[in-house]
């Protein structure tokens, strides 16, 4: 489990857009996957398995918080943090890279979020998306560059200095 | 500059190490009894499994001996049949089919009355 969290993450986010969000699909999709381990007769394919019930748990999700709140991906991530203190630092640096994500496309959070977050090699994350490895660099580019004029250069060096 | 990473750091699940911990916990929870429903099935799959060479080996005699006792028992019973059926496929009556094969003499009336029987 400890091994999958992240990457189960960085999916619900790409697709979600929140990290709240994304943590609650998270877990869910973890205790799903748990009830229908049966499904898997291949181990090395778990992980793929459990990230298209990831994926698809977020969208679902996604679909539901469309209907009960009518609000834009924008405004939901782009929310003000609620700790106090150096904690607030690092909501307003959450909240900062959640808008920015927004403009991305799932394809391109995805991408960034696995590579970036998780570490990924773009061989696994090609795999991952049924896309070529070809593809996962230019969107990775792609996303980097927007997610960089987004953010400023400013904020993302101070992070980085953290 | 597109090559760098970008630092996700602030968005990383597992870098608050308590809240992780906690929502590792939460999943254990939820899925406890998944997990304990699973164990108890791959038990019972577990226990046949161990029963499975000793059943095919009582399944492969008791085959054996099915075969061999029904091959002695049946086949008078498939040569009367098989010659019941040839006397039936060239249209001789089964009554006279009978006498051919048990040797007995039909009675003239016996006779008349097995060649106006209907086929």
């Amino acid at each position: 489990m400890r091994r999958h969290y992240r990457a189960a993450y960085a999916v619900a986010l790409a697709v979600l857009g929140n990290a709240m969000d994304a943590e609650d699909v998270t877990q869910d999709s973890f205790v799903r996957a748990v009830e229908r381990l049966d499904e898997v007769r291949e181990p090395e394919r778990f992980k793929g398995w459990l990230l298209q019930i990831v994926r698809n748990r977020s969208r679902n999700y996604s679909g539901y918080r469309r209907l009960r709140t009518a609000r834009p991906l924008e405004t939901v991530t782009a929310a003000a943090p609620e700790n106090p203190g150096s904690d607030a630092e690092r909501a307003d640096l959450r909240g900062a890279l959640e808008s920015a994500l927004a403009e991305l496309s799932e394809l391109q959070r995805e991408v960034v979020l696995l590579h970036d977050l998780e570490g990924w090699k773009h061989r696994e994350i090609a795999e991952s998306l049924a896309i070529s490895e070809g593809m996962s660099r230019q969107h990775l580019m792609a996303a980097r560059r927007a997610l960089r004029r987004r953010l400023g250069g400013t904020l993302l060096k101070e992070y980085s200095n953290d | 500059m597109t090559d760098e990473r970008i630092d996700f750091s602030a968005l990383d699940p597992t870098a608050e190490g308590d809240r992780f911990e906690e929502a590792v916990g939460r999943i254990r929870a939820a899925a406890a009894p998944a997990l304990a429903a699973r164990r108890a099935r791959v038990g019972v799959v577990g226990q046949v499994a161990g029963w499975w060479r000793p059943l095919l080996a009582a399944a492969a005699i008791a085959g054996i001996v099915s075969a061999a006792t029904l091959a002695l028992v049946e086949e008078p019973a498939l040569e009367s049949e098989s010659e019941a059926g040839v006397a039936e496929a060239i249209g001789v009556p089964e009554q006279i089919a009978q006498w051919v094969r048990s040797d007995e003499l039909p009675g003239p009336s016996e006779l008349l009355v097995a060649l106006e029987e209907p086929r």
